[in-house]
């Protein structure tokens, strides 16, 4: 039963080839806000069904989830649709589940790292649907100059993509950091290359969407920078999850 | 005391989350921000003052555990060196970003630049010094396209990004090995461990990462090509980056001092790479015709040295060095615009003797014999040199790092007489004395004030002696590496004079390869050429895979 379940509970924390399954669906989706849930919720599933079975993970799985964030980190690289883009990060993400101590994943603090984690990712496909409700698209190289027009939106993409990319004092960074010390140095240096991969993937990011001179000659923009409200909303999430890895570190730290 | 350093750290930070949720405070950003610079900069001074005076290390751990911040005799020479560095490029953004936009996230930037430096200095555990280390990269990536209009500004600060970033993954490895050797935190723990356990294996591998994360972090050979190229950014943050955080690497090495002292052959490594970075950089620097990225290259050189000295292990030497090149290359950066100023109206090509003779009936000229010349180039930076040291320390000549910083002050005195050789001088007397005694002054200084800086950063003299120990050779070796640079030097004066002699004509086979190598010099060695390749055939290969697997 076990067994069986393992094979289940690769398609929520998927591993490539088993990402087709998350893939397939989250395309279907046209709706920014399911896409935001599906990325929230689906490895939740996972890391609950890892808690209800508690399966033995072989090794090879651990090895097969890290060349899955790998490939798809490398293949985020020259992605153009920021709605993708997050997509691929999510696959590139999750799978790392899988190089955590199974009693660590299947518990309450599983769930909660994992929430911390991917709820940057779920802004990101939000604040991807503000861009298109604004220019059509969010598409890279379509929208240069986004600083330029839209201050408040550029602040909240750029700090979401900083806590996309694992950067402090954003909780994947203290999750990675975590991670590399239960893993032995051979993964640890592949998971480096991983992170090094979203480094890369996030500066082309930045690069093609907000810098340069504005797209506003190409592409008619139909609404105003973001409101104050939705400033406020969006920047108490992500201070929210700023400081929840500040104290997710502090336990740890404090653990020792 | 310990209010003071939690203020001196959270200071910057405050004022760049209060400019940051300020939006109309734009107008009131520049004055903000300066007088929290020059806060800092009274509360560096003090804590600087007060660690002199008291001689002993305060830590404090917030929040119960974690962050640990400490003020040693490191952090806070640094932390004032930070502050100074801050407040003058503060004071000078104020009128230099007048008129551009985005002031307000400019100085939040700015200040939150100054908070991970500070806390980068002062951290006391392993995660801070992470984090800082970390973030300092990504805002300077954000500080050097402050200008988005611009896509160059984009590009070369991505490139500075992400070779920071292969240093933060060495750092990364390095923290988390010692994390599991040691399970703690405490950055004073792990050393006074390491030390007791006498853990070699740790050691070396601990010692070689961190080094790796220096050389990324200061633009050592083949991870420098970002340096000459990010002078798109506003030139305060152009000064702040060469001024201090390009030193970030020496910072550091001195930060895992104790971890050096136990390895065995890293330091050496550590030394080759630097003084090839040194010559790689000087080089490139004198074929420039840009002023600021002749600056670029000329910092990738001083970089080169400070790591070089601390390969033989002068690690405090390397302090004084980044202090000093941070004092003049900032000021280099921001008199930049000036010179270039200045040089629109005057060229500042020196006229033809002939000329000024007879059109503008200028006084005659003469150069100085060539035979003297020659004599005091040899003689006289080595008796300098040989006898202020000497008077620091009897037993210099049994330091094989000394010995080498020796033989390399011994060089750069001789270039500097050398250098003088073709100056056209009136009164040759004058001239000479004056040279000299700008030079004793210059060589005593640098001897006084390094052996007071060993004093103050490392008081042990057991723990110095072991520094220099670790940066040991075989003898054999030791000899042969001094042999062959003398060599190397000697052939190139032999080569300039002999050049000078023909009219600045090589022969035939000499002119062939002066032009190759020149070529390669203008390609900077092609390493950029190389990265762009690279990285162009591997974004080419992810858009093939995406094509391919395009439904999964």
């Amino acid at each position: 039963m076990a067994k069986a379940a393992l094979w289940v509970i690769v398609f929520f924390l998927p591993v490539f080839p088993a990402t087709l399954l998350f893939s397939y669906l989250y395309r279907r989706l046209s709706d920014p806000r399911q896409r935001a849930a599906m990325i929230v919720l689906w490895p939740q599933l996972g890391v609950l069904l890892l808690w209800l079975f508690q399966p033995q993970i072989p090794a090879w799985l651990g090895w097969a989830a890290l060349f899955s964030a790998a490939f798809y980190g490398f293949r985020a690289l020259v992605l153009k649709g920021l709605d993708a883009w997050a997509g691929f990060m999510a696959l590139s993400l999750l799978p790392l589940a899988w190089l955590l101590p199974s009693e660590a994943v299947g518990s309450v603090l599983g769930h909660v790292m994992m929430l911390l984690v991917t709820l940057p990712l779920a802004v990101l496909v939000l604040l991807a649907a503000e861009i298109s409700d604004r220019y059509g698209a969010a598409y890279l190289g379509l929208t240069p100059g986004l600083l330029a027009e839209h201050p408040r939106l550029t602040g909240l993409l750029v700090t979401t993509l900083l806590a996309v990319l694992a950067t402090p004092p954003f909780p994947a960074f203290f999750v990675m950091l975590g991670l590399l010390t239960e893993v032995g140095v051979s993964v640890a240096v592949g998971l480096l290359l991983v992170w090094y991969l979203w480094g890369w993937s996030g500066v082309r990011v930045f690069q093609q969407l907000a810098m340069g001179e504005e797209a506003a000659a190409v592409v008619s923009v139909t609404a105003g920078d973001v409101s104050c409200q939705a400033l406020w909303r969006y920047g108490a999430l992500l201070a929210g999850i700023g400081l929840s890895g500040v104290v997710l570190v502090w336990s740890m730290a404090g653990g020792v | 005391m310990k209010m003071l350093l939690v203020l001196l750290v959270s200071a910057p930070l405050l004022s760049a989350v209060f400019l940051m949720l300020n939006e109309r405070g734009a107008r009131q950003a520049p004055r903000v921000s300066l007088a929290l610079a020059v806060g800092v900069f009274a509360v560096a001074g003090w804590l600087l003052g007060w660690r002199i005076h008291q001689g002993v290390d305060v830590s404090m751990a917030l929040l119960g555990g974690w962050p640990i911040l400490r003020l040693d005799a490191l952090g806070a020479l640094m932390a004032f060196v930070i502050a100074g560095i801050s407040l003058v490029v503060h004071a000078y953004s104020v009128r230099y970003m007048a008129e551009e936009e985005g002031q307000r996230r400019y100085y939040a930037l700015l200040d939150a630049l100054v908070f991970s430096l500070l806390l980068m200095v002062l951290a006391g555990d392993l995660l801070s010094l992470l984090l800082a280390w970390n973030l300092v990269g990504v805002l300077l990536f954000f500080l050097l396209g402050h200008n988005v209009r611009r896509p160059a500004a984009g590009r070369y600060a991505g490139w500075g990004l992400l070779t920071f970033r292969v240093g933060d993954v060495a750092l990364i490895l390095a923290a988390v090995l010692l994390f599991d050797a040691y399970e703690t935190l405490d950055l004073a723990e792990i050393f006074q461990r390491l030390q007791q356990e006498d853990d070699r294996m740790v050691a070396q591998w601990v010692g070689a990462l961190v080094a790796f994360a220096a050389m990324a972090r200061s633009a050592q050979f083949l991870l420098h090509a970002w340096l000459p190229y990010t002078m798109e950014g506003p030139t305060p943050v152009s000064a702040l980056m060469h001024a201090g955080i390009v030193n970030a690497g020496g910072i550091l090495i001195n930060r895992f001092a104790p971890v050096f002292a136990h390895t065995d052959g890293v330091l050496p490594w550590l030394f080759v790479i630097g003084l090839f970075t040194a010559v790689v950089g000087s080089i490139l620097m004198l074929c420039q015709n840009d002023i600021k990225k002749s600056l670029g290259y000329s910092t990738m050189g001083q970089m080169g040295f400070m790591i070089m000295e601390c390969g033989v292990g002068a690690f405090s030497l390397a302090i004084y060095h980044l202090i000093a090149h941070g004092i003049f290359k900032g000021t280099l950066f921001l008199g930049a615009g000036g010179i270039i100023n200045e040089a629109r109206k005057h060229d500042g090509v020196p006229k033809d003797p002939l000329y000024r003779f007879v059109v503008e009936r200028g006084v005659a000229v003469r150069r100085p014999p060539w035979k003297l010349m020659a004599a005091m180039t040899l003689i006289v930076p080595l008796l300098v040199l040989g006898v202020a040291h000497w008077l620091v320390d009897e037993e210099i000549l049994q330091k094989q790092g000394a010995l080498v910083l020796l033989f390399f002050g011994w060089i750069t005195g001789a270039q500097l007489i050398f250098s003088t050789y073709k100056a056209e001088v009136v009164n040759l007397t004058r001239f000479l004395a004056l040279m000299l005694f700008s030079f004793v002054i210059v060589v005593i200084g640098y001897v006084l004030v390094s052996h007071v800086f060993d004093l103050f950063l490392y008081p042990d003299p057991a723990f110095r002696a072991s520094l220099y120990a670790a940066a040991d050779i075989e003898l054999i070796w030791f000899e042969l590496v001094l042999l062959l640079v003398a060599v190397v030097v000697v052939v190139g004066w032999v080569l300039v004079y002999y050049a000078d002699e023909k009219g600045g004509r090589f022969g035939r086979g000499l002119s062939r390869a002066w032009l190759r190598f020149y070529a390669l010099v203008s390609r900077e060695f092609y390493v950029p050429d190389v990265q762009t390749l690279v990285s162009e055939r591997l974004l080419k290969l992810a858009r093939s895979l995406n094509r391919g697997l395009r439904w999964m």
